[in-house]
């Protein structure tokens, strides 16, 4: 099978772009090829044994969901949820397999593209404690978007290890 | 690509071998107990037939060699050139264990046992020339090799011309001129030409196809037969003319095509019948398919299709009964003509979802099938006189569950043979009759399947019991059990009475585990017995593992199921003796011993706002144990869903299910508790 260039050029546009969010004050970004699909807050099943920012699972059509409030994950402050908070369906590859996990943000913002080269990606941001949790810090009209890596931020999770262990 | 075909074909081939090594097991079965009729023969032929031509196809050169000879002889049994006796009957089955091995070998890649199967070979060759009465056959070298024939020729075979015209598409099925071609040398001295004149212009040339033809002559007086067996697998795909070459002496059919007379080759669906009948309507069926225009009345598909299947009209179950409640609360005059059509739907969502999870059932005879084979050579080996029946063949039940029971009735049915049943003599001496029933019966019971292992042996002696689970320390001294509660004993780890360990059983680690295996596909045991005059086994299992009878629970504001086939009774707590021993957990007295009792909102760190009024008493892999919970809701049943789909199993949860009102509920797995009480420590 011949890739179709018009097909692949379009991947590639995809490819740079970016779905993001709000967490507090803070612009966060994660690769829209990821994003299954948006889902408005609604009620949750909490699941015992787990860490608190595994809040629990929900029902995806009949999948078993689980979603991670990202403010307690990154460690900020916890708000109330409310009408704007959302629940971005991402799905990720883990141990070989793809999972299907929701991502409980405060308000989904906007898609941009960004080309790589607007990507500061060689911050050095390993002092932190979530720095393998970033990838770069994305420049759009003078805002700054933290654009997230999904797969360790989802892995630390369903490993199921509280917050700190991965440093 | 054409590597991996392969590979799946050779999957099959072993697949089928399976089949095949069961219908001969069951046939062979039948033979032992004096059946010689010509139906079952002719069923065993054709399995070990199909064993051989498939090993040699897929190049399992030994598995085919010994396939040969076992089939020799049942060709002089099929043929009423000897009798069915029992010794023969044996070796045919030392035969087919070590095709079995041979199997297994090859599927895990170890080399096997070459030099058993080299003995059972010469054994089965020698008992075909030794019993056959009739002259040795004339090319009968005596060494082992797939080719050599003793099958005693009344009539001197002649020479042979050959014509082999294989279809183009021959190649594309996976077939190999060459191969075959190769497999009539082995017979005699063959001279074989190509035919080109079909090969077309390089440029239209398809390296697909098959443009060849050949034809040759073959010398050495081989039987016909033997040649169209090499051809046999590939008939439907060539055309094949085997044509006598005039001897003076001796008349032969001239020509005969190869559409004349077709030996059936064909795997044929497997389960169906019950073991023990010599009637045999798997065969039966297989031959109404055949004639029907070789349609196959079974499909093999992958399980993980069918559980998608599953999954989706579980959904679609849920989706069903929302939109009935939406159609419920909706004003009714406006909605008549839709609440109609939602009770429609409704029917027919369930019918589907009956239908699909059909698709998963198996009949039990599956797994029963294998225990006459155990139980002849169990019976010899102990000396025993012993009648196996069994009841219930066509009890359905998952592929999974029926899967994992085989090993736990193999256990029973031995256990059952070596502690239970005594000897003739014993027997006699019991005033009994000299030979001992085990009975093996299945039957569906509300949602349930109920096994049932039953003999009329010696039965559980309690005192012997007790007095051994006291000296492990498994029991306390001053515990005053009844006669049920000691026969349940025999389940717990680490328990064995016999007085001298056996190969057959009696190392103390089987009964806990099968009682394991059992509660882990979510089902039951119990033992009743009465000394002196038997013992009864009773699983209870549940029928699907993709569904289960949910009893729905209250704890913490928050709704569970807990899996029904699991709890033994519920009561109020304020109705039993309920009592924190410092520092080791909660215990509650029920039927007279105390039993560690979980308090799930504790240990699922749930905000309780009052405390727990109910006891859910569950039977556990180590004993029984009190859940509390808040409160008793209705029981329904739900589709599981595992956890780790999307996340990763939770320590005390079996999964988790959709409720109709859409909401998750998590299902509790009461083998998942940690008993941190004294009490399960001491079992």
């Amino acid at each position: 099978m011949q890739a179709n260039p018009i097909e692949s050029k379009e991947i590639a546009e995809t490819a740079d772009q970016y779905l993001t969010f709000l967490l507090g004050d803070g612009e966060y970004g994660v690769e829209i090829l990821k994003v299954q699909e948006i889902k408005s807050w609604g009620p949750y099943t909490p699941l015992p044994n787990s860490p608190d920012y595994l809040l629990g699972v929900i029902n995806l059509r009949g999948a078993i969901v689980p979603i991670i409030d990202l403010r307690k994950k990154f460690s900020l402050p916890v708000v109330e949820y409310k009408s704007t908070t959302a629940i971005i369906i991402v799905h990720v590859e883990s141990d070989e397999q793809v999972r299907v996990v929701g991502l409980v943000v405060d308000l989904v913002s906007d898609v941009y593209h960004l080309s790589q080269d607007a990507i500061q990606d060689d911050v050095d941001l390993s002092a932190s404690l979530h720095g393998s949790y970033i990838r770069g810090l994305g420049q759009i009209d003078n805002k700054m978007v933290i654009l997230i890596n999904l797969e360790p931020v989802i892995a630390s999770s369903l490993e199921g290890l509280p917050e700190g262990a991965l440093s | 690509m054409e590597d991996d075909d392969l590979e799946e074909l050779k999957l099959m081939f072993l697949e089928e071998c399976l089949e095949n090594i069961e219908l001969l097991e069951q046939g062979l079965m039948r033979m032992g107990e004096g059946d010689s009729s010509a139906d079952t023969l002719n069923e065993v032929f054709r399995a070990a037939h199909s064993i051989k031509g498939g090993a040699a196809s897929f190049g399992y050169q030994p598995m085919s060699e010994l396939t040969h000879h076992m089939e020799t002889l049942l060709d002089e049994m099929r043929a009423e050139r000897r009798a069915v006796v029992e010794s023969d009957v044996d070796l045919l089955f030392a035969g087919l264990d070590i095709v079995q091995t041979i199997l297994e070998d090859s599927r895990s890649g170890d080399a096997g046992d070459h030099e058993k199967r080299l003995e059972t070979q010469a054994k089965l060759e020698a008992s075909v020339v030794n019993g056959s009465g009739a002259d040795p056959a004339a090319d009968s070298s005596g060494n082992t090799t797939a080719t050599d024939t003793t099958e005693p020729v009344a009539d001197v075979a002649p020479d042979w011309t050959l014509s082999f015209v294989p279809d183009r598409e021959f190649l594309k099925r996976g077939n190999d001129p060459l191969l075959l071609l190769r497999e009539v040398a082995r017979l005699g001295p063959l001279e074989i030409k190509p035919d080109c004149t079909d090969l077309p212009a390089w440029a239209d040339y398809d390296p697909a196809l098959c443009y060849l033809q050949w034809s040759g002559e073959l010398r050495g007086g081989v039987p016909e037969a033997e040649i169209r067996e090499i051809f046999e697998w590939v008939e439907d795909d060539c055309k094949l003319d085997i044509t006598a070459i005039p001897v003076p002496d001796t008349d032969v059919p001239a020509a005969i095509q190869t559409s004349a007379e077709s030996p059936v080759s064909d795997a044929p669906a497997a389960t169906g019948a019950p073991g023990k009948k010599p009637e045999k309507p798997a065969a039966a069926k297989e031959g109404a398919a055949k004639s029907g225009g070789g349609e196959s009345s079974t499909i093999r598909i992958a399980t993980d299709k069918i559980d998608q299947l599953i999954n989706m009209v579980g959904e679609l179950v849920i989706t069903q009964s929302m939109l009935s409640r939406v159609g419920d609360s909706a004003d009714p005059i406006d909605v008549q003509e839709l609440r109609e059509r939602l009770a429609d739907l409704e029917h027919h969502t369930r019918d589907l979802q009956e239908s699909v999870m059909q698709v998963r059932m198996l009949p039990i005879s599956s797994a029963f099938s294998r225990l006459p084979r155990l139980v002849r050579d169990l019976s010899k080996k102990l000396d025993k006189d012993v009648e196996l029946v069994m009841e219930g063949g066509t009890t359905e039940l998952d592929k999974t569950v029926l899967e994992r029971m085989v090993d736990p009735l193999v256990h029973l049915v031995r256990n059952s043979l070596d502690h239970g049943l005594e000897t003739p003599d014993e027997r006699t001496a019991a005033n009994k009759s000299v030979t001992g029933v085990l009975e093996l019966s299945a039957r569906q019971e509300s949602g349930n399947v109920i096994i049932e292992i039953k003999d009329d042996g010696r039965g559980i002696n309690c005192e012997k019991i007790l007095g051994k689970a006291r000296e492990k320390g498994i029991v306390h001294p001053d515990d005053d059990l009844s006669d049920d509660q000691i026969n349940q004993l025999i389940f717990a780890p680490g328990f064995s009475t016999a007085e001298q360990i056996s190969d057959v059983s009696g190392r103390g680690v089987g009964m806990d585990v099968v009682r394991r295996n059992i509660v882990d596909l979510g089902g039951r045991v119990h033992v009743h017995s009465k000394f002196g005059t038997g013992t009864t086994v009773e699983i209870k299992l549940p029928l699907s593992l993709a569904i289960l009878d949910g009893q729905l629970v209250r704890i913490a504001e928050q709704v569970f199921v807990i899996p029904i086939l699991s709890i033994v009774e519920t009561m109020e707590l304020a109705q039993t003796e309920f009592t924190t021993l410092p520092g080791a957990g909660d215990v509650c007295r029920f039927r007279g011993v105390y039993l560690p009792t979980i308090d799930v909102a504790q240990q699922f760190e749930l905000n309780a706002p009052e405390p727990a009024r109910m006891v859910v008493i569950v039977e556990t892999h180590k004993q029984r144990c009190g859940l509390l919970v808040d409160d008793i809701l209705g029981q329904q049943q739900v589709v599981i869903k595992p956890l780790e789909r999307n996340y990763k199993p939770v320590e005390g949860l079996a999964g988790a299910t959709i409720m109709s009102d859409g909401a998750v509920a998590l299902i509790l797995d009461p083998n998942g508790f940690k008993q941190d009480t004294a009490l399960s420590e001491a079992a």
